[in-house]
């Protein structure tokens, strides 16, 4: 189905199909199998496509090669107060995550459909882009030593 | 220091740009694109002559580029038809319907 033309309340109820969806396949894995996920996001030791993204994304940060811009991302996955988000893309039905500093605006993409990083950008507006998600993504929190999908 | 609206109109310009790329990040790239241009609108009055032609500038590219835009379409959250960018998805035609609609409470 096109969902191009779809009015506004039924794309606020694709999306929400698209979340409960997500949300139901966080919550049928294990904590071993959310363990490992989170741990292939925050342990990655190299941005894929590094040079297209420093192209893209590497003046968002002010840095200057292509190296500073790698380190940048490596430093910011590696942080423990990161926020995780994923969504499924309506561009080939991806798991996308997003790996997000609320304070700095920085995020990481994470492809779980292909199993790699896919960017590193800085975002100027990250509330509004948050506020825009909402009805949309599935947020991944950590509580009493567990991970907890819970819909945005 | 980097004025902040400077960034922000440098940002938008950029972002539409790279709504030619052809993969997952498309949709990350409109929904940017989207609410830059919602902050620009908020200070409009303080964007100079030149800021707002480049602004302008992205408006056209965006609904050039109003097939992208879709992607992330429509929002399932409330925007007014003033914030034209939203409706892109009804093709560009939104952006001189919504300055007629101005002109005529104006």
């Amino acid at each position: 189905m096109s969902t191009y033309n779809l009015d506004p309340v039924d794309a606020a109820s694709w999306r929400a199909e698209l979340q409960t969806h997500r949300h139901s396949e966080l919550e049928a894995m294990t904590q071993v199998e959310l363990q490992t996920l989170v741990q292939k996001m925050v342990i990655a030791e190299r941005l894929p496509r590094r040079s297209l993204h420093f192209q893209r994304h590497g003046y968002e940060f002010g840095a200057e090669t292509e190296a500073a811009y790698e380190r940048l991302f490596l430093d910011h996955i590696r942080r423990t107060d990161l926020r995780m988000f994923t969504f499924l893309s309506r561009v080939g039905d991806r798991k996308i995550w997003y790996l997000i500093n609320e304070e700095s605006g920085n995020i990481a993409l994470y492809n779980e459909t292909r199993s790699r990083h896919w960017s590193f950008l800085h975002n100027l507006e990250i509330n509004r882009l948050l506020d825009e998600a909402h009805g949309y993504w599935v947020e991944l929190v950590r509580e009493d030593n567990r991970w907890k999908a819970q819909p945005w | 220091m980097v004025n902040k609206i400077t960034e922000l109109v440098d940002y938008y310009a950029r972002y539409i740009k790279l709504l030619s790329a052809e993969d997952e990040t498309i949709e990350t790239f409109g929904l940017i694109v989207l609410t830059i241009r919602d902050e620009l609108e908020k200070r409009w009055e303080e964007l100079s002559k030149q800021q707002r032609e480049q602004v302008l500038t992205g408006d056209d590219r965006i609904c050039r580029k109003h097939r992208k835009i879709a992607r992330v379409l429509p929002s399932p959250h409330a925007h007014p038809r003033s914030h034209w960018w939203w409706f892109l998805h009804e093709g560009p035609q939104v952006r001189s319907q919504a300055l007629a609609a101005t002109n005529e409470t104006a």
